[in-house]
This record gives C-alpha cells, structure tokens and sequence, in this order.
C-alpha cells in the first residue's frame, strides 16, 4: 500500500467542508472549498491508496481502512474537486444519479476522458452483466450524446440496460440499481449503437441478442433496418454462438423471406462452408429450393460437409426434391455424396445413394479390396532388464542441464529427473558450492517453489517442522554439508538397493553427519526389503536430523532394522477411487516419529516413484482429466519404468489415458504406453475395465476408441482387442447403452481381419474370437448404432459355442448377505425433524449458467419472508456450519444478504456468517443445529447444477454420514417435484452405480413416480428414473418387502403400468410390476 | 535508390508504409498499378480477403473479436500476395493469388498494405462465382469493384509488431518441409471438421492416410503436431473451392507448423506459432543470423539486388555480390528481420517484399544482440571450467556447451532464466551471444 503523504493534509480539508458529516444524497449540494482548499485536496488525493486487503483477526481477511472518514464521499469528493478522470474511475464507488451527476460537473470534456477510462476494464460479474457502474457509463453516453464507444466493454452494457429498458428484463443486472437510463435516453442513438455493436461483433448470446427483436417489437427500428444488420452481423462474427443467435433472430423474429434470403445468398453461401448446423438447417434447403438449377450445387457441396448427421441429412432431402438439376454439374458433389454412403448414418446414406443413381453417379465399384495383413496382433515382448539408475558426473555444466531437463518445474514430483538433480548437487556442492550455485543461477523463482533460485542466491533455506515436510528443502537446507542422498535410486524403477543404502550410510558415518529424515524415509518406502536378509553391517550411531533440526530418538540403523522388519506394505493402503486419495491404515512403528514426504490425503499422484514395490495404490497418478493441465502424462511416463507388469488399474488408466489430453501432456503418454509395451509391462488380458478413470464409468467412450484403434494400428491389438470387448461387456450391464459404444463397436469390426489373422498364424489363441460382449451385443434387438455395428463385426467372426452374456440378473433375487451389505438394517433412517421451510421455486432471473438455480424456500415460522440461495456451488457453509448464504426478500423491506440456520427451535436470519459474534467470517464455535432446509437445498442443486460433482459428493457423505435421511429426502422431493426445472433424471444419477445411498435415497425414485403417474402426459424424465428402479431391482424388492420402505412406495410404477399403451416407460413399468412382490 | 518513398515512417506505435512506389523492373514509377484486370476466380479471391480479414480481426487465444484488418499487398510479376496476422500474432496467413487466374492485365511489383474495412469486407462478401471482379490494385491500395458498386482502401498502418514477427516467420518456416498432403476430398473433410476459432485451444497430430487427412489427439507415428487447430477456422470460407492441402513442420521439437491450401489459381498458407497463446514475434531466432560480420553492409549490397522475385536464388545473389552463401544467407535473414524479405515453404525460399527498412531499428527489435555486445564490452564474460561465466547485473550465468557439439549456436547452454525456461527454443541469450562473440563465433 502506497499513501500519499499529503493525504492527511486532504483529509483535513474534506473535514473542514464539512463532508465527512454529510451523505451521499448531500454531495452535489457540499461545498467544494476555495481554490487553495482544492488545491491541497487534490494533491492529497490525485494518488495513493485509500487502504489494502489484510488480515483482520486470526482466520480472517478484509479491506483495512487507512483513512478515518468514509471512503465513498472522499471518492466523490475528490472527483468534485479536480481529479483526473483516470483517478477518478479509479475512486469511484456506486453506481447511482450522485456519482453521475459529479462527473457531469466537471464538464463535458472530463465526462468523455472519464466514459473512455471506465471502458478500459470495467469489472462484471460475469460476461454479459451490467458492469459494477455501468448505469453510470451508459447514463454519461445517453448526457453526452455522443457517438457510441467502440469498444465491447461499453456495448455490453448499453445491450443490458437497453434490455432493461425495454422489456424490463434484470437477468444481468446484478443488484439493485438505483437508476438506470430509460427508453427515452437511449432512443436517439440507438440505431447507430446497434450499427456500431454489429461492426465489433458484440455478443448476441448475451442481452444484444434480444435487444434487436424487442426493438423491432417496440417500432424502434424498422424491419428492413434490423434485416440488414443480423446479415452484417452474421457475416462477422466469429464465434458459433453468436452466428445461431443472428440465425435465430433472422428466421424467428423476422421471417426472413426466401427472396430476401436469395437476395443474400452470396454472403449464406459463404457461412454455409463454415459448417454450422443451425446456419446449414435454416438456410440451406431454403436456398437449394430457390436457386436456379445451375447454382444449387454452390449451396449444397458445402453443406453436404456439415458436422451433424441432421444437417446433412435435411440436405440430401432438399437435394432429392430438386428434379430439375442437370446430372452433368452433379459431380461436383459426388465424391461428397459417395462419403455419405460411407458414413454410419443409415438415412442419410440412402438419400446420397438414390441421388448419386438418379444422377448416374454411381461411384465405380471397385472390386471389394480388403486391406492387406499388417500383423498387429504381435507376440507381447518379454519383460526387460531394469537397468541401473546412473546419475552421472557432478560439474556445473551437468547440474545446469538437469535443471534444463526437469519434465516439469513449478512444483517437485518425486521423478528421476528430480532425484538426478538433487543428486548432482548434492556431489558438487561437496567440491565447490560456488559451483553448484552458479549452475543453479537461472533458476526462476517457479522452479520448485523458488528453493533452488534461493540457494542460488545464497539465501538459507529453512524446512518447516510441518507434517509433510518438502524433501527439496531438507536437502538444500543441508546440500554442501552431507555426503550424499540416502534415496536417489538404484534402479531406474527408483529402488534403492540395500547394498547402495548401506554403502552411502557408511560415508555419514565417514564425515559424522546425520541424515535427512525425508531422506531416510523415501530411501525406506524404496527399498526392496524383501531382498534383505542381514543388516548387521549397518554403522551405527548416525543421527536422523527431523524438520525441526533436532534428531530422532533413534539412530538411522536402527530405523532401517526395524522398517526391514516392518515395513510399509501396499496392504495398508486404502484407494478412495472417488478422491484418488490414499489412506494408510496402520504406519508401522518403526516410522514413528518421522513423516511421510508428502501427504497423502490430497490427491498424491507421484506414487509411481515413491513406491517401486506397490501394485495399484502406486498408480493413482494415473488419472484422465481430459485436456486439463495436469502430470498425469509423466507418470504414464513413469509407469513404463516399473520392474514387473503393470497390475489390472494400471493397465486401464494407461490405456485411458491415451485419450486426448492437454497437448503437453499428450507425447508424454504415447510415449508412456510405448515403453511399457515394449518392455512387457502390458499383459494381454489383465486390464480391468473396472478400474477405468478409477471409476468404472464409461464415459467419452468415443476418443477411447480412437485412441485404441491407433495403438492396435502400433502392434498392440492384443492388448486392446480384450479391453474393448470388456467395455462392451461393462455397457450391456448398464441400464443404457453409454455414449460411444457404437465407436468401440466400429473399432472391434475394423480389428476382426487382424484378429483372425492373428488367430490364423497362432499368435493370438482362439479365445481372441469369443469376444462375449460383441456377439451378445449383436444378438439384441433394435436397430442402434452400436448394434447394427456389433452384427456387422459378428459376421466377420466364425462361429463359435459361446454362452451369450445375459443382462444384469435383476429378475433374481437377490442374497441375504448381499443386500445386507449394501442395506444394513437402520441404514437411511434418520430422525425428520420438522423445521417448517419450504421450497417455492426457482429465481430465474438470476440463474447464471455456470451454477445450479438459486432454489427460493420459505419457512412456515417466518411469513412473509422467502430466502433465495446465493452462490449456489458454496456448500462449505452448509455443511461446516449448517447454515445456507441467502438473500432474504421480505414485503416492504430492502433484500439482505445473509445467512439462514436452524437454531433448535425456528429458522433464524443473520447478515454475518459468524452469527455468534456478529461478524463476517466463518462461524466460530459449533455448527449450528442441521435441519432439513440444508437438505432441500442440496437435493435441489444435484438436479440443476450444470456439473454438480460436488453437490454428488456432498449429498453422497451426508448421507453416508447420516446426516440425511429417507424421510428428510422425501419431504425434499415432493417439494421440489412440482418444479419443472428440478429434473428426477438429473437427480437420481448418482443413485446409478451407489447403490449404497439407496436406504436414504429412494424416495428420490418412488416420488417421481408417484408423481408423474398423476400427470395428464408422462414427463420425459421417467423413463431415467424407470431405469434406475430396473437396474437395482432385486435390491428395492427385497428391502420393500422387509418393510424397510412402506409397501405402497411403488403404487406409481402400478399406476403408470395401468396406462394404456406401449411406451418405453409403460413397459418398463410393467416389467417393475412384474417384478415387485409388493405390486402383485 | 531503389525502395520506398521518404514518406513512409516508422514510428513507435506505427510503421506507415508508403508503396515501394517507384520501383520496378522498368524503373521508378509514381502511380504504379500493380494489378489491372479482371480475375477468373472472382469467389476465390473475395472469400480469401475476408478470410485474411477474419484472421487479423480475431485473437485466437482467449477468444475475443479485434479490429485490425491490414493485410500487405505484394505483387512479384507472376503473383499477388497477400500477407497477415492474426490479432494475437499467433497466425500467420498468406494469400498467393496466381497469373492463371487473373486476365486482362500484368501483375507489377511493389508492396502496400490495405485496411479492408467491414464494409468493403461486406462488398467482398456479395460477390458471386459468376459477378465480372475488376481488380485494380495501386498505389491507392486495393480497388476491388463490381457492375455495382465500389470501395477503395487506403494504406492504414500497421502495427509495429508484424515487421519482427514477420522475420520471425519467415527464419521459422525454414526449417519445415511438406510432410504429407491430401487431395481435394480428405482436404475438404480436413477443413470442414475444423473447431471454430473461438474454441478452446485444441491441437492435433495430423497424418495423412491415403487420401485423407487423419485427425489424432495422441502423438503416433509419422504424425505432424499441429498446435491450436482452431486457428485454422478462416479456411472454412474457401471449402467448396479447396483443391488439396499440404501440412509442412520441422523435425525434432517445431516451432509451430504450417498448412496450405490450394485454391484455383491461388493458394492460402497459414502458419502458426508452437502454442496458442504465443505470438510470432519475439522468437529470437534471427539472433545469430543477425550477429554475423559484416551483416548490416552485406545486407544493402544484397538487398539493391532485389528486384520484388517471387524467388531469391541465393547463389545468384552470392556471385552478383560476391560474398560467400553463410553471408547471403546472414544477410537475407537481416533483411527479413526487418520484413523486407518473406520464406516461401513451398518454393523453400526467400520471396522479395518491400517494407521501409531502418537498420537501427533491426538492432533496437533484438536487445538481446545489444546486450551481448555490452557485456563484452564490459569484460563481463570470461571462461571458466569448459565454458564461461558471465556477470550480468548481480548475478553469474554458466555458458557451457558439452562435447564437440559444433558450433556455439547449435549446442551452447545457459543457466539464466531465458534458456532454463525455454531451453533454447527461443534463440541464443545474451550471455551464449556473449559467448559466441568471444570465440569469434560471431562478430
């Protein structure tokens, strides 16, 4: 914080004039003092900050004052008395007449200096809300009637208060605004605002999309005028969004006519090319229908290239009633319409192929060639000789490159770069410091957290007495007095022989220094022990140094004995596959006292290379993430260096990862899966689909099958072939065929001519042409995709006597001890406590895209008053303290901003989050009472969030924690069901492969179908629901009829299977009341 | 004197380019024409002006729609070509329309630049296949006019950054070679797949497989990385009349790559940089060129040799001016740092384009060759162990360069930050320039 030091001197004036007693409504009416009294507040003023964010207690940070007087009025103060327009944007606080009014006094040359710096960067709360003093811009342009700004910042917010002003509409308008321009203000310039918006490509996904039909509507504009700017409009912009809006606006609103359109076609032709369903559907048939013969081909070859099946198949068919064309131009799409007759969609295959007859363009039939034998089915090579780990020599020129070859530098990963690093300068900082240092003098503060570029610079460095202390610090806390490094590896599978840890202890024992205790400990978790058999050679009496600088209780042999004796087994290991976190049970004694070198609870993932001797807990790095920025391609990377093959989790997520992944990462997994192939880390057969994405979900099943196909086309089809017949196997046992399985299908039919030739040459054993999954997805009825593929590649195989897969066993019923384990007696009963609230909708009009819909509830206790939840994806209120942000809305009284709890007895509002002591901040002190209130909101907010993982994960641990019951959720659900926002599809999502959270769940399915059996039309979401019911069945069966939930809970699936008719969702229901012991 | 007229300038903010006015192959002229006719691909050429248009009026890295549309004009004789940025400087666009389809008149030579404004990007946009295009392109900028109507541009200015971009691409795209193409149907379906440009940064491994043009999210085999394919999105306008596509990138780590594709009678080149988010400018790799002996003065005696070829023949050059090709080539790349002369990567070489031309500034664009120079001169390098230690403000950079790797500029290491985070990829720094002038490497 930088203070002017004439502020004081300012401040003085702005007291003498009296502002400091005054309010905002006062400030045009102050006084602004004589020209020296100016002259000494505008040097105070003119720069310098007014206070800075800093800590205000303990847990606590917010803005801290550093003048006495309220910063506002000082802002209008010194904009009043003379400041420039760049401080003066700067100071300005609200958004109100007053603010307004003190620009326009300082004249119409500061107001437009002022109008220009505002624009630089106005903050909004999201792209297309009113900027923070946006009325204020907009109502200084409508004052100075000045031409419009070019600049996007300023039209979005003319679009939103234009919006405003014309239909009333607030969806982005945050807050209420005390005044706002009107109609009247903003008519005069508005065509050439809507001209200059068009020319600088001004969203129209956002309130310009809307401004220009309501401006038609109103008479603002003329038809004719509007017409001619949505062509402009669509021709520059850039951005899909924009270009459907101007669609939509052109075909919806306007009715564009044909001759209009012919009159355009030039400009149609030219978007057409881009490709764009929305642009291709509106307007290609229309112009295939008008153009002369000779031109419908301009129109149609690039339309014929749209992305969707949909659009091009609405082509083919304005094509086919076109009778007029002359075949002899036709070639000009011809070889498009061949690739048609190519493509998987079967309709629009069929069109292209009547037209391509009709115009004889038949495409020569090649005498069907099938592609030669490239052998991809290859024997698995054998496993390879780990080499030994060599560090090489220790100067500065090889410190430098190990530096440079870092995979990665914000932050350490334990990899062999890094321990190649640290290595080096630990041995060259033996000989010379200087050295080590000067090679390290490049080093940017990033690198490592800055710890290199810090000893570099000579600086000490200090390892925190923490619980995971960094390994990087110890060591250059210590590098240039030890002798060498405990764990850099033996091996390039990073095992540390006995033999090496023996022989470097021995050179503590030579210079009688102590080892590091992060050290120690990774040199430990890498050792083989069971290859250890006699320790008595260990020299004694070397201390280990902790953290803190003091030593352990014990020498470092003595930690080596007893962890040789006990170690640190994979079997303590627990994967929480939902987190990917790792929990060890039980730490062995002989590590008491020391700490792990990183912390396994928050999502370690360099496992790889802390624990060279552990299978599936060592590969949770293993994680896709699509193309966010993660490392997950180093330790791909790093699996392929393993000593044995890899185990069935491995194995799936290497395979998962070659899916797109950011590009960075991406050579790094190619690379990965290579090595490990040919080093025999893959064994044909063992990859678990189980274990895809730690998760089992078959998602972007798409890109998996491409990425397959390429690593089967790079000799590993005996490794993918089994993988792809498991997810086939995975998606016939869920209740709908997944996304994708019709790519996979494809994949495995394009493999069938190698598989046999593998098969054929006794490279690949017949096993290899059972493939359960494809043949039982063939046998299906239905005309899908996946299936239609699936027969396709079944009547490339021979036959063979295999038992086709059966679906899930729903219809049998299912064991004691099975449902036991999932529905232990008393699960999901949890007491209902009556708290009064009610949910009452949705406040659309402040829903944002990018979060669940505020959920608006009421309580019983409190009439009159209606709470709206805010920042609908913070839960951490919620659940920590039991209490929900809301914005109060009461008759007559301004909204607040607070927070609602249960206090034992009523719903209480409070503005300060910590209630108890009045104050912003977390709550101190205990949670306050959970009430059912918290639920509803949560079980809202899993329906219409638009990603809600962590509303999933949230009502998934309150109810494994008990916290929320069936009866709660079925008070949450008939609240929420007359809401046609809040979809059981949605919902009842996470209930598809957690069975677990049926006990407290269930009224989640047997609501909705109450529900919807009441309903004059059955909604679309039944079905997903219907679904859920099939596929745990046998389970809500047998805990019906042990009376864990009331007999007439399925009344709706007997009420839907009564309806006449033959939908999907009444035969479901039929099969349910079949099923259900309950309904008979 | 051959080149351009005094009025143009370079100022900070603007380069203002006056025409190469006066000179071609028949002498000076004032009001040169460097087309007037009509051209036989009338779509073809509007729809690649406003594609040129689209790319320099879009940032293609955190998306947002910009207002800079200054596409330079050349003509060589035997083709017109049009060169730009994207408003990021990430992309590099060149449009070559060809003799074949133009008619009625001679191309000239000489180089200006044009603002194609929305509206006469709306005036390109109306223009049909079958619409007479009279083409008059002056010192006035581009005329393009129809039965109907007409625009005339003016030469606007351009922004200072394309000049060292343009060296920068031009140095960059030396080291590419075609590396596959497909004919017109898998170039077709290439470009129609494309993500629009404002998508979030996706790249691609592309390789050709038969005739198609295959599209990969994992690096395989015999595969060109190409970064950002989004970039690509403005090629969508000439689908119906792409012909075939070519994909050029360097061995080992590219610094981008690039894509062509050919049109009747034309041809669009895009290249773009490494990563989406980077600019052409500031890649530093004209450095050592740029540090040879001599280069400034060999630079003018090559560039009064210069006559706007659509193909410098560098031995030509050597012999005409007698200097030895390492100093041709130097001095080619100091005349395309200031933008004077463009690579051709399907002719794989120097093309001739007049900019203004101010040595001083070629320097002042590369501070790192000046830094170097100063810290020569300052005693700041001097060797230590295998290489050198050299003192730059308080601290100490370790040059070094293992084995016999050859020469300086192909194997020296730095431990300062430039190198350690980008090892290398961004030219030689001040400290390895620094080092490479002690050994005489460079002058």
């Amino acid at each position: 914080m930088k203070v002017n030091p004439k502020l004081n001197d300012a401040l003085a004036v702005f007291k003498e004039l009296g502002w400091d007693q005054a309010t905002r409504s006062d400030v045009l009416q102050l006084p602004i003092g004589t020209a020296e009294q100016q002259r000494v507040a505008v040097a105070g003023l003119k720069s310098g900050d007014w206070g800075d964010f800093g800590q205000l207690s303990e847990n606590t940070f917010g803005w801290i004052s550093a003048v006495d007087v309220d910063e506002q009025m000082l802002g209008l103060f010194a904009i009043r008395i003379g400041v420039d327009p760049t401080r003066a944007v700067r100071i300005a606080r609200g958004d109100d007449n007053v603010l307004l009014q003190c620009v326009l006094l300082r004249g119409e040359d500061f107001a437009q200096k002022y109008l220009q710096q505002y624009y630089r960067s106005p903050g909004r709360m999201h792209e297309h809300a009113l900027s923070v003093q946006g009325g204020v811009g907009i109502g200084l342009a409508c004052a100075l009637g000045a031409e419009p700004l070019a600049a996007i910042e300023y039209l979005k917010d003319w679009a939103a208060v234009t919006l405003h002003a014309l239909t009333g509409e607030k969806h982005d308008i945050y807050r209420e605004q005390r005044w706002l321009p009107q109609i009247e203000e903003l008519a005069p310039t508005f065509l050439d605002h809507v001209r200059v918006a068009v020319d600088n490509n001004l969203p129209t996904t956002g309130p310009f999309g809307k401004v220009i039909p309501a401006a038609v509507e109103k008479g603002i504009l003329t038809r004719g005028e509007v017409l001619k700017l949505c062509i402009t409009g669509l021709e520059l912009s850039v951005r899909p969004g924009d270009r459907k809006a101007y669609v939509e606006i052109l075909t919806s609103a306007l009715r564009i006519t044909d001759d209009e359109l012919l009159d355009n076609r030039e400009i149609i032709k030219a978007l057409i090319a881009i490709g764009e369903a929305p642009i291709i559907e509106a307007f290609a048939p229309r112009l295939i229908a008008s153009v002369a013969a000779d031109e419908v081909y301009e129109v149609a070859l690039p339309a014929l290239f749209a992305k969707t099946a949909k659009s091009r198949l609405c082509v083919l068919k304005a094509l086919e009633l076109r009778t007029d064309l002359d075949s002899a131009d036709a070639f000009i799409v011809a070889d498009r319409l061949t690739e048609i007759t190519e493509l998987p969609h079967k309709q629009a295959a069929n069109v292209a192929r009547k037209l391509l007859e009709r115009w004889n363009l038949q495409a020569e039939q090649m005498p069907e060639e099938s592609a030669p034998i490239r052998g991809l089915w290859q024997k698995t090579p054998d496993l390879w000789e780990l080499p030994r780990f060599e560090v090489g020599e220790a100067s500065s020129a090889t410190l430098a490159q190990a530096v440079n070859e870092l995979r990665t530098r914000d932050q350490y990963i334990y990899d062999l770069q890094g321990d190649r690093l640290l290595a080096i300068a630990v041995e060259l900082a033996k000989k010379s410091v200087y050295q080590a240092r000067l090679a390290l003098s490049g080093a940017s503060q990033e690198t490592w957290s800055g710890v290199l570029s810090q000893w570099a610079n000579g600086q000490t460095i200090t390892a925190r007495a923490s619980e995971y202390p960094s390994h990087v610090k110890m060591v250059f806390s210590h590098v240039g007095k030890i002798p060498c490094l405990l764990s850099t590896p033996s091996y390039l599978d990073s095992t540390v022989s006995y033999d090496d840890l023996r022989h470097r202890l021995m050179q503590y024992a030579e210079v009688k220094v102590g080892v590091l205790q992060t050290d120690l400990v990774l040199a430990l978790l890498r050792l083989d022990t069971s290859q250890v058999d006699d320790t008595s050679e260990l020299p004694p009496e070397i201390p280990v140094v902790l953290a803190d600088g003091n030593h352990l209780d014990r020498d470092a042999a003595q930690v080596i004995r007893d962890y040789i004796a006990d170690p640190l087994l994979e079997d303590a290991a627990d994967v929480n596959k939902s987190w990917l976190t790792i929990s060890v049970s039980n730490l062995p004694p002989s590590l008491d006292g020391l700490k792990f070198p990183l912390n396994l609870q928050y999502r370690p993932d360099s496992l790889t290379r802390l624990f060279p001797h552990w299978g599936t807990a060592a590969f949770t790095g293993l994680y896709w993430c699509g193309q966010e920025v993660s490392y997950a391609g180093l330790y791909a990377d790093d699996a392929s260096y393993r000593a044995h093959p890899l185990p069935p989790a491995a194995v799936m997520n290497l395979l998962a990862l070659q899916r797109p992944v950011h590009p960075k990462m991406a050579p790094w997994c190619a690379q990965g899966i290579q090595q490990a192939w040919e080093r025999g880390l893959l064994v044909p057969g063992v990859a678990d689909v189980a274990y895809l994405d730690w998760s089992g979900e078959l998602t972007h099943l798409a890109s998996f099958a491409q990425a397959m196909r390429e690593l089967a086309d790079q000799g590993m089809l005996s490794l993918v072939w089994p993988v792809l017949d498991q997810i086939v196997v995975a998606a016939l046992a869920a209740p709908r065929l997944p996304a994708g399985l019709a790519e996979v299908v494809h994949t495995m039919a394009e493999c069938v001519p190698e598989v046999l030739a593998g098969v054929e040459t006794g490279v690949a054993s017949k096993e290899a042409i059972c493939v359960p999954g494809l043949r039982t997805l063939a046998s299906r009825k239905g005309s899908s995709q996946a299936v239609e593929a699936a027969r396709a590649a079944v009547a490339l195989l021979p036959e063979v006597s295999t038992e086709s897969l059966e679906r899930p066993a729903k219809h049998k019923r299912i064991s004691d001890a099975e449902f036991s384990e999932v529905w232990p007696q008393g699960a999901g009963v949890v007491e209902h406590v009556e708290d009064g609230s009610r949910v009452c909708g949705f406040d659309m009009d402040n829903a944002v895209s990018t979060a669940a819909l505020p959920v608006m509830f009421s309580f019983v206790g409190l009439p009159g008053e209606t709470f709206v939840r805010e920042h609908t994806s913070w839960n951490w209120s919620i659940v920590s303290e039991h209490q929900a942000l809301v914005r109060r809305i009461a008759s007559g009284e301004r909204e607040t901003e607070g927070y609602v709890r249960w206090d034992g007895s009523q719903a209480v509002f409070s503005e300060h989050r910590n209630w108890r002591e009045d104050i912003g901040g977390p709550l101190e002190g205990e949670a306050s009472s959970w009430a059912p209130f918290l639920a509803k909101i949560i079980i809202a907010d899993v329906a219409t969030a638009p990603d809600p993982i962590g509303e999933r994960n949230t009502l998934s641990n309150l109810v494994k924690e008990s916290v929320v019951g069936c009866e709660t959720v079925r008070h949450a659900v008939n609240e929420l069901l007359p809401f046609e926002q809040w979809s059981p599809a949605r919902a009842v999502y996470l209930l598809e492969s957690a069975p677990e959270l049926l006990p407290a769940l269930w009224p989640m399915l047997t609501e909705p179908l109450h529900f919807a059996a009441q309903q004059p039309k059955l909604p679309r979401w039944v079905n997903r629901v219907l679904d859920i019911v099939l596929l745990h069945a046998a389970l809500l069966n047998e805990a019906t009829a042990r009376g864990y939930l009331p007999q007439d809970a399925w009344n709706g699936i007997l009420d839907i299977a009564a309806m006449k008719g033959s939908s999907a969702a009444i035969k479901k229901a039929r099969e349910l009341r079949d099923l259900f012991d309950s309904l008979h | 004197m051959r080149g351009f007229s005094t009025a143009t300038t370079l100022n900070d903010q603007s380069l203002t380019l006056a025409l190469a006015s006066g000179l071609t192959p028949d002498g000076t002229a004032d009001d040169l024409s460097f087309f007037h006719g009509f051209t036989t691909q009338p779509q073809v050429v509007a729809r690649s002006l406003v594609a040129l248009a689209e790319i320099t009026a879009t940032r293609y890295y955190n998306f947002s729609p910009e207002a800079e549309r200054d596409p330079i004009l050349s003509a060589h004789g035997d083709r017109l070509r049009a060169e730009c940025f994207s408003a990021c400087n990430g992309v590099y666009a060149c449009f070559e329309l060809f003799a074949g389809a133009l008619d009625g008149g001679q191309i000239g030579y000489g180089t200006t630049n044009v603002d194609i404004s929305s509206q006469s990007r709306a005036l390109l946009s109306q223009i049909s296949q079958r619409s007479l295009l009279h083409l008059n392109v002056g010192h006035d900028g581009l005329r393009a006019t129809t039965k109907t109507s007409a625009t005339c541009e003016r030469p606007v200015a351009m922004p200072n950054r394309w000049v060292a971009a343009l060296g920068n691409v031009s140095q960059i795209m030396q080291a590419f070679i075609l590396r596959f193409q497909a004919p017109a149907s898998g170039a077709r379906s290439f470009i129609a797949s494309l993500p629009p440009a404002s998508a979030t940064t996706r790249s691609a491994w592309l390789s050709a497989v038969g005739q198609s043009l295959k599209v990969s999210q994992r690096a395989i085999p015999g595969s060109v990385f190409f970064p950002g394919v989004h970039r690509l999105s403005a090629l969508k306008r000439l689908l119906p009349f792409i012909q075939g596509v070519r994909v050029f990138s360097a061995d080992g780590e590219a610094p981008g790559a690039v894509l062509s594709v050919d049109l009747p009678g034309a041809r669009m080149t895009v290249a773009v940089t490494e990563e989406a988010w980077r600019g052409f400018s500031g890649e530093g790799s004209l450095l050592v060129s740029l540090a040879q002996e001599n280069v400034r003065e060999n630079a003018e005696t090559i560039a009064e040799l210069l006559a706007f070829d659509p193909r410098i023949d560098a031995e030509y050059l050597g012999d005409e001016a007698s200097l030895a090709q390492p100093a041709v080539e130097a001095a080619l790349a100091f005349l395309a740092a200031s933008g004077r002369v463009g690579w051709d990567p399907h002719a794989s070489a120097y093309f001739h384009r007049e900019l203004p031309h101010d040595a001083e500034n070629v320097i002042r664009a590369n501070p790192r060759l000046t830094g170097a120079r100063r810290l020569l001169d300052g005693q700041k390098a001097h060797p230590y162990e295998q290489g050198w230690v050299v003192v730059s403000g308080k601290k100490r950079y370790f040059v070094h360069s293992e084995g016999d790797n050859g020469t300086l500029a192909e194997s020296a290491e730095c431990t300062c930050r430039l190198y350690t985070d980008h090892a290398g990829t961004r030219g030689p720094c001040k400290h390895i320039l620094a080092a490479m002038l002690m050994t005489g490497e460079v002058r």
